[in-house]
Order: structure tokens, then C-alpha cells, then sequence
């Protein structure tokens, strides 16, 4: 016996909710971006992208969330290692610690590193410049996005049964070699759905990377603070055109990422011996 | 001697795991381990793999001491209970990852997989990816996997536990053929002792980390040494007795002791009864055994081939149960609530402590 | 092909970081400046008229400036704890004071006749076009239901001139119905800001509020009015018979340009803001000249240009920070966290 399903007006107010929150939330800044850039044609946004502060900010962008991903890629796989694999005195409080840099706005952040490396601050002795610097940029980028990897890469990695690796051992495979074999393959996608977080955080990343920079134009400015300082120069067109250019590459990175995380075992249908 | 344990012993905190456990198997044999969960035979399993370091003892593979070895260095296969399977790689890849790590040519590890796909009758099924196995299938893989390089020993830690009661039948079977044609020494741990029965050549009976005793099937089920043998594997009946002489005094009936018991002579014992020995007739007279004594029939079911009746005997109020075949027991024609006599065709002594 | 999948993106990950960033190379010398964010336009032009001047005299050496514009207050903060700019040019005096406290700026910055100001302005009142509300004088803004924009004098410097000219004028008699002194200048204040609805954390945020159409009249500055009217916008600019001349600092940083051997090249450029040409950029974006003083022995300056009177309208009433003690004395007496105006705005906004 299946009961018809009742019809009332609530499903209707959901599908509601979801259309005007979507709508106004994501679709209706995406179009007011997309035609204040286009107001004047195409032209302009081509000359405003292809500004040379602009390709400056943007390459700044890509190095330091470039970098910071390969940073965080690496040490977040150890990092997840440690915390999943390993026991030791204050391990909750390092497991909570990771979770820090979601919580504390990266004003905050950049505004630290400030006081601990500036020029009055604990460490100004540090051997690297760290505050107003290109180093001091790619530390707090790195700090921002440093939860991703390990976040996604933990779960995996807790589910991967140690039996896994020790059946490697017993048939001759050196840590290093079941590492690279077995459990990296396993986790690989949890790296990569890191990296794509990670990478799609540090792009946008601006207050953090404002305050330990400076904002020097062509120095350490990044496609973010590009665009905040257009705005308030009154070049809207530049400002729109690099929010969308950012914003084609983030999508771009997400579909690049998803034809990577494609399996090869995930393509046929589960299929199981009948005889058995 | 393949594979030698000599006091080996485990702790976890206070707590002993394994205590002083030594074990002597012999090359090709098929040596079942067999015990509850939480008797340390997993432990045990795992530190002969080297998977898991032993706090004393030594272990000596094929005379060669491997105490201090890793677990790559030390020539077994192993198969977990739940396979364990490399869950990116196929069937084959599986099989051939051991044989990669030796570097052995693609040519002749193709081979080899073809050879040990064809062994568990899965010739066809190399490419498919774990998830597309059934559970038997990866069962099989494992094992597949574990005897790829040629292992001295070959390790298997419940490798039925996570399977249908009808697979379990036919993939014994299977890897009863498959360890004997290899000639390939194992062991096998266990919870189960009809998988104990069907496969061991001998059996060891573990419990609280101790190594009971060890032994032919026949001799445990039959002539166990140890209370718990007797009553881990299958059911039993145990009745309180004397032996004096060569005289087992039971309440007032007197019956002869059986052979191989002498070193009980003069002590408190316990009858062991195997259910199947228990006979049952409605006059002392129909009993081809000796009497015990009569009780009331308290219940009947049917098991199978047999049916079982459990009696509580009036002379030392105990309940005793037989097992008996559906024509004796519809010639006999009982009911619960009927008198009957009660004998035994066949008994054993275990000491009573 | 997984694998081969895998290994390129990373592979490529890294060529990529690889051909980043790179700091600029040894030979030209490089001048950092940091700014308010007003004048930009005006360096914009500034500068390139700096270089090619530079070349000239030094065979045709390259001056590269690294360029910074942000909120007064913060470039100040950012320059006392180790941005290490050469340059500072800042929307209000005390911001360079905090840099000199902090040890960076060891001479007497202020002593170069124009007691250290680069470009001066007026704290005026912007309208709607056709002024429909007919706000012709400070008092206007005090009347019910004339919504007030001005930024927050808590984070923005310019908006601490702002409201200087506001109590400076009604401290000084020229806001009827209300006394002349303190008491009544507090409460003029008080009236005109229970009116602002909106208070952003720098002036041209804050502009750019009232162009986007908030508000009935925004406070700001006169070179803010002429900056918003070249981009096109339509408002119009209404003049009090009374208000301050606002004093934009520059200043080179001592411990900055001896670090990085800059120090005859800033020299030069802060000789050359002062030039006619320089100050014609100014001009142009709506800044007014800075005010000569008389300083004896101080060094001869170049020539103050010579002012527009259309564009720069003279004021009847017209004070500076002077006449209330300077930034040293109002900042802590008006501003600061026992100042009258932090109080009164945490009552009228707190209500």
C-alpha cells in the first residue's frame, strides 16, 4: 500500500524560498556585475583587463593561490596524517586549532601578523620580512586556506582501514611505496577537492592580504584589492571586469577539478557475479 | 618444523593478550586456531605477520628466526577478514601488486595472475574493481593476492567471518584444494568450529591467551583434555562423577571407566556426554548402553537430521540432552511430560577443578 | 592515464608558481608612497612629471614609485609598524605625528614654509541638483528631515575635518539660533548628527554613498566634489558663510629612505610637489594650494599658483585647525575616547 502523497502549499513555499534566495543572493549580483562591465561594449573591458596594474594584481593572485595551494596541499596531508594516524598529549586542541583561520575574520590575521613581525613587533627579528611583503602575503594566504585539505583529507582518511596498508606490508611494500600506492590513490580525491577549496579561498582572499601587504599598486596588490581600489576610484568597469575575470576562472578551476576527480571505477554500473 | 612459536607473550597495559604461547606446525599442514572472540588468536595471528610486535618470545619461520623481521621481510601471505582489498586497483592488479614489488617481468607476472585467477575460478573476472565483486569473489582475491609470491606460510585471520553460511561451505572447500595443491603451510583462526572441523588437519584451542590444547579434530571433539575444549566445540553434557578404580561412581550407578583415563584415577571428574551418545528407551532393558537413570521428557526439536530431547533425570536433577535419529524417536513415540530411561553408549572424563 | 592526469596538474602547478612574482630589479630608484586615497589622481599626474624632471638632471635615471593608497588612519598605522614607505602622504597632520612618535620620521618635516602641507581643501556641503531641500548653509543640515551623509571621524581622518568645520563654525557665531562657544557648537553638532544616516569609514567611501543616491546631503570635501563632478556625477556644492581649511601632510619618512639610500630622491619630489606644475595637478583635482608661512629661515619656496576664484571661492569666515589649538589639542579633547563628540555620538546613536 503507498499513500498518495498529500499536496499542500508548503513544498511550493520551499521551492520558493530556494528560487528567491538563490535569485537575489547569487543571480542578481552576477548580473549586475556582467552588465555594469558590459555597459560600454566589450572594448572596455578588454582594455581594463589587460591594464598592466590589472594583469600585475592578477598574477600576484594566481602566484600566491597557486603557492598556497601546493603549500597546504603538502603540509595538509601531513597535517591530516598526524591527526588521524597518530596519538598525542593535546591532540584535540590541534585538531580544534585547524579550524581557527574559519573563525577569525583574516582582517584579524593580517592585522596579527603585523604585531608579531612589524617593525615593533615579538619577532621583527624574523631572518624574512614577513609584514608589507610578498612572504608575509603568502603566509597569511597559506593561513587562511589551511583548513580545506586537511578537513577533506581526514575523513578519508579515517575511513581507510589500516588493514589496507598492513596487507600492502605483508606482501613486501615499504612505507613509502604503500603510501604512494595505496593510500595516496585512496585520498587523492579528498586532496583534490582540498586544493580546489583552497585555491577558490585564497583567489578571493582580500582583508588579510590588504593589511599585511600594504596594497602597493603593482607590488602587492592582488586582483581583490585591484578591484576594491577601482571602486573607490570611480573605474567601476575595471572593478567589474576583474570580478568577472576572477570569477571565470574559479568556475574554470571547479570544472578542470571535477574531470579530475572523475574515477575510472565510478563509470560502470555496479555489476555482480549472479553465480556467487 | 615451518612454523615454530616459543613462549611467545602479548600485553596491553595489565591486561595479557597472549601469555607464553608455544606452537609447533608442521610444513604443509593446515593448523586451525580456534577460539572465542577476545582469546588473543587475532593478536597471536598478527604477530607471527609481524603486524604486531610481540613483547617476548621468539617466532622462527621455516627455521629461520624472524622475531626482529618486518613485516615485509618475513615471506608470508595474509589474508584479513575483510579482505582488505586495494579498492583502486583491479582484480588482477590486486594479485599482481606483490609480485610488482619484487620486480618481477610483466611477462612473467601476467602469468602468474592468469595462473592464481584460474586457481579460484575467476578466470574471467581480472578486470572488474573490487566494488564489483561479490563478497565470495573478493574472499577469494584475497587469498589470490596473499599466495601471489610464493609465501612460506600463508596466514588467514576469519576469512569466512563476513560471509553467507552457504558461500562459507563451498569456499572451505575451495581453499582446502587450494593449500593442499600448493602444498602451502597455514594457519587459520577462527571462531567457529565446524570451519575448525571441515578444514584443520590439527586444532588449537585458544583461550584468555593460553594455548589449551592442541589436536586431530577427533581427538578434541572426542577425548578433549580441558572442560572448555569440550565445550567450545559443540554440545556437551557434563555430570558430576567419581572415578574409583577402574569405577565411575554416578549417584548409585556404577559404570565402567573408559581407556586413556587412568591419570584420573581416585579424583572428582566430570562425565562428558556428547548429546549423540545419549540414548533413550521407555524400559532399562531397550537401552544398548549403560543406564544413567530415567527422567521426564522435558522438551523436543527438531535439528535437522536429528531431533533433540532434552530429559531432566529425577536421580541428580539435571537436565540431559540427546540427540536422536526421527525414526527412533517416532518408534519410541514420546511426548514432553513422558517417563523415560536415559544411557550412554559411549563417554569421556575430564577432571573436575 | 589517471595517474598521468594527476602528476600533470601538479607538475604544472608548480611551473606556474614558478614564473610569479618577482620584486622588482637593482637600478632605478624605487620611491614607495603611501597615500590617503583622495589625492591618487593627482600623483597619477604628479608623478610622471617627477620622473621626467629626474631624468633630466641625473642622465636620464629611472625613479620608479610603488604606489599605496588607503585610509589615512590606516596607512598611518601601517607605516609606524614597518610598511616601509619612503613617502607619506596623509589626509591630517596627526597621522604623520604618529610616525614621527614612533621614531620613523626624525627632522622637523614641518618646517619647509608651508608647515609641512601639501594641498589644502574646504569642508563644504554637496546637494541634489536643484538643491530640493534648500540647504544653503551649515544650519540646513540641523533641520528635521534632511538626511546627512559624512563618514565616520572613528576610522576616517577627512571625516574629523568635516566635522571641525561644522562645530568650528557654529563655535565661532556663524550658525544661527545656536551660542557662539563650545556648549552651543556641541549642541549644533548634536542636531546634525542625529540627521546622518549612513557613516562609512572614509570619505570616498562615503561620497560614493551619496552619489549611488542616499542621502539629501553629503559633508565632504571641496577637491571630493570636484573629483566626483569630472566622473560625471550631478550634484552641486553649496558653500557655509563659515568653515575650516582642511591641510593634507607630506612628509618623507627618515629611517625609511636612509634604509634604502632613497633619501635625495624623496628630497627631490617633496620639493617638486610644491612646484607650479605640481600644484596645477592638484589644482585640477580640486585641491586648493597650501598656505605659505612665514617661517624665518626657512628655505625659499617655489611660487604658490595663483588660485581660480570661480572654481576656489573665497569664504567669509574661514578658520583652521589653528584656532581651536591644532590636532594635538582637538584630537583628544573632541575625538578621543572621553572626547565630547565620541559621547554625544554614542548617545544619539545609541538611542
Amino acid at each position: 500500500m503507498r499513500e498518495k502523497p498529500v499536496r499542500t502549499f508548503w513544498p511550493w513555499l520551499l521551492i520558493a524560498v530556494v528560487v528567491v534566495y538563490a535569485g537575489l543572493l547569487l543571480l542578481a549580483p552576477l548580473v549586475a556585475v556582467i552588465s555594469g562591465a558590459f555597459e560600454d561594449g566589450i572594448q572596455p573591458v578588454l582594455e581594463a583587463i589587460t591594464a598592466a596594474e590589472a594583469l600585475l594584481s592578477l598574477r600576484l593572485t594566481f602566484f600566491l593561490a597557486i603557492t598556497a595551494s601546493v603549500i597546504n596541499a603538502i603540509l595538509g596531508l601531513i597535517v591530516a596524517w598526524v591527526l588521524v594516524r597518530h596519538r598525542f598529549p593535546g591532540k584535540w586542541f590541534f585538531n580544534a586549532l585547524v579550524d581557527l583561520p574559519f573563525v577569525v575574520s583574516p582582517v584579524i590575521v593580517g592585522y596579527v601578523m603585523i604585531v608579531l613581525f612589524g617593525r615593533t613587533g615579538w619577532l621583527q627579528n624574523f631572518p624574512i620580512q614577513l609584514a608589507f611583503s610578498l612572504p608575509g602575503m603568502l603566509v597569511v594566504t597559506v593561513f587562511v586556506s589551511l583548513p580545506f585539505v586537511i578537513r577533506e583529507v581526514m575523513p578519508v582518511l579515517a575511513s581507510l582501514t589500516r588493514e589496507q596498508e598492513e596487507a600492502a606490508f605483508t606482501l613486501g611494500a615499504s612505507s613509502w611505496m604503500t603510501f604512494y600506492r595505496i593510500v595516496f590513490p585512496a585520498i587523492r580525491h579528498g586532496i583534490i577537492y582540498g586544493i580546489v577549496l583552497t585555491l577558490a579561498r585564497a583567489l578571493g582572499e582580500f582583508g588579510a592580504v590588504a593589511v599585511i601587504g600594504g596594497g602597493v599598486q603593482g607590488v602587492t596588490e592582488t586582483a581583490t584589492i585591484y578591484i576594491y581600489r577601482s571602486l573607490h576610484d570611480r573605474n567601476d568597469i575595471g572593478a567589474y571586469s576583474m570580478a568577472i575575470t576572477l570569477g571565470v576562472i574559479s568556475v574554470g578551476i571547479l570544472v578542470v577539478m571535477n574531470w579530475l576527480r572523475r574515477d575510472p571505477s565510478e563509470k560502470g554500473s555496479q555489476h555482480v557475479d549472479p553465480t556467487e | 618444523m615451518s612454523i615454530l612459536l616459543n613462549k611467545v607473550s602479548k600485553k596491553y597495559g595489565a591486561q595479557n593478550i597472549v601469555r607464553e604461547f608455544s606452537l609447533e606446525i608442521e610444513s604443509g599442514e593446515l593448523f586451525v586456531l580456534l577460539g572465542p572472540s577476545g582469546s588473543g588468536k587475532s593478536t597471536l595471528l598478527r604477530m607471527i605477520a609481524g603486524l604486531t610486535p610481540q613483547d617476548t618470545g621468539e617466532i622462527y619461520l621455516n627455521d629461520r628466526n624472524v622475531t626482529a623481521l618486518s613485516p615485509q621481510k618475513r615471506g608470508i601471505g595474509f589474508v584479513f577478514q575483510n579482505y582488505s582489498l586495494f579498492q583502486h586497483m583491479t582484480a588482477a592488479q590486486n594479485i599482481a601488486f606483490g609480485l610488482e614489488i619484487l620486480r618481477v617481468p610483466k611477462a612473467e607476472r601476467d602469468e602468474r595472475v592468469h595462473e592464481l585467477l584460474g586457481l579460484i575460478g575467476m578466470a574471467d573476472l581480472g578486470n572488474r574493481m573490487p566494488s564489483q565483486l561479490s563478497g565470495g569473489q573478493q574472499q577469494r582475491v584475497a587469498v589470490a593476492r596473499a599466495l601471489a609470491q610464493r609465501p612460506e606460510v600463508l596466514l588467514l585471520d576469519e576469512p569466512f567471518g563476513a560471509l553467507d553460511v552457504k558461500i562459507r561451505a563451498q569456499l572451505r572447500q575451495n581453499l582446502r584444494d587450494i593449500q593442499q595443491r600448493l602444498n602451502v603451510t597455514a594457519i587459520l583462526v577462527t571462531h567457529d568450529q565446524d570451519e575448525a572441523f571441515e578444514l584443520a588437519d590439527r586444532i588449537g584451542v585458544i583461550d584468555g591467551g593460553e594455548l589449551l590444547e592442541v589436536g586431530t579434530p577427533y581427538q578434541l571433539y572426542r577425548k578433549p583434555q580441558h572442560r572448555f575444549t569440550a565445550t567450545f566445540l559443540g554440545s556437551v553434557n557434563l555430570l558430576a562423577a567419581e572415578r574409583n578404580g577402574t569405577t565411575i561412581h554416578l549417584g548409585d550407578k556404577r559404570l565402567p571407566a573408559p581407556p586413556q583415563t587412568d591419570h584420573l584415577a581416585g579424583q572428582s571428574v566430570e562425565m562428558m556426554l556428547r548429546p549423540e551418545s545419549v540414548e533413550i528407551a521407555l524400559t532399562p532393558e531397550n537401552l544398548e548402553g549403560h543406564l544413567l537413570g530415567s527422567g521426564i521428557v522435558e522438551s523436543i526439536a527438531f535439528a535437522g537430521v536429528l531431533e533433540r530431547v532434552a530429559i531432566r533425570v529425577q536421580d541428580w536433577e539435571q537436565t540431559v540432552h540427546a540427540l536422536v535419529n526421527p525414526d527412533k524417536a517416532r518408534e519410541l513415540n514420546i511426548r514432553p511430560g513422558d517417563h523415560v530411561y536415559v544411557g550412554v553408549r559411549d563417554f569421556h572424563l575430564l577432571p573436575l577443578n | 592515464m589517471k595517474k598521468f592526469k594527476l602528476s600533470s596538474v601538479f607538475l604544472l602547478l608548480i611551473l606556474l608558481s614558478s614564473f610569479g612574482f618577482v620584486q622588482a630589479q637593482e637600478g632605478p630608484i624605487i620611491l614607495t608612497l603611501a597615500g590617503y586615497a583622495v589625492p591618487r589622481e593627482a600623483y597619477g599626474k604628479i608623478i610622471p612629471l617627477f620622473q621626467a624632471y629626474w631624468a633630466d638632471q641625473h642622465d636620464g635615471q629611472q625613479v620608479i614609485f610603488q604606489e599605496s593608497y588607503l585610509a589615512s588612519g590606516a596607512q598611518s598605522r601601517a607605516v609606524a609598524g614597518g610598511f616601509e614607505a619612503d613617502i607619506v602622504a596623509l589626509s591630517q597632520e596627526q597621522h604623520v605625528t604618529r610616525i614621527a612618535d614612533a621614531g620613523l620620521i626624525t627632522h622637523d618635516w614641518q618646517a619647509n614654509g608651508y608647515n609641512g602641507m601639501v594641498s589644502t581643501s574646504l569642508a563644504v556641503i554637496v546637494v541634489r541638483p536643484g538643491n530640493p531641500k534648500a540647504i544653503n548653509n551649515w544650519i540646513d543640515l540641523a533641520k528635521p528631515g534632511v538626511e546627512v551623509i559624512t563618514p565616520d571621524p572613528a576610522t576616517s581622518g577627512g571625516a574629523q575635518w568635516n566635522v571641525m568645520g561644522a562645530y568650528g563654525a557654529a563655535y565661532r557665531g556663524h550658525v544661527e539660533g545656536y551660542e557662539a562657544g563650545a556648549e552651543g557648537a556641541l549642541q549644533f553638532i548634536t542636531d546634525v548628527f542625529t540627521n546622518v544616516s549612513v557613516m562609512d569609514a572614509d570619505g570616498r567611501e562615503s561620497f560614493l554613498t551619496f552619489e549611488r543616491g542616499i542621502g539629501d546631503a553629503a559633508i565632504t570635501y571641496e577637491n571630493e566634489y570636484y573629483a566626483g563632478l569630472s566622473a560625471g556625477g550631478e550634484f552641486e556644492v553649496v558653500y557655509p558663510t563659515s568653515t575650516i581649511l582642511i591641510e593634507n601632510p607630506i612628509a618623507l619618512v627618515d629611517v625609511y629612505v636612509d634604509k634604502h639610500g632613497t633619501r635625495e630622491a624623496a628630497e627631490a619630489f617633496l620639493e617638486f610637489v610644491y612646484t607650479p606644475e605640481a600644484q596645477a595637478a592638484f589644482a585640477e583635482s580640486g585641491f586648493r594650494p597650501p598656505v605659505e608661512t612665514a617661517v624665518e629661515g626657512a628655505e625659499a619656496t617655489p611660487e604658490p599658483a595663483v588660485l581660480d576664484e570661480t572654481r576656489y571661492p573665497t569664504i567669509e569666515d574661514q578658520f583652521t585647525i589653528a584656532d581651536f589649538g591644532g590636532w594635538a589639542e582637538v584630537v583628544p579633547s573632541i575625538f578621543g575616547e572621553e572626547g565630547v563628540f565620541t559621547k554625544m555620538i554614542a548617545e544619539v546613536k545609541g538611542q
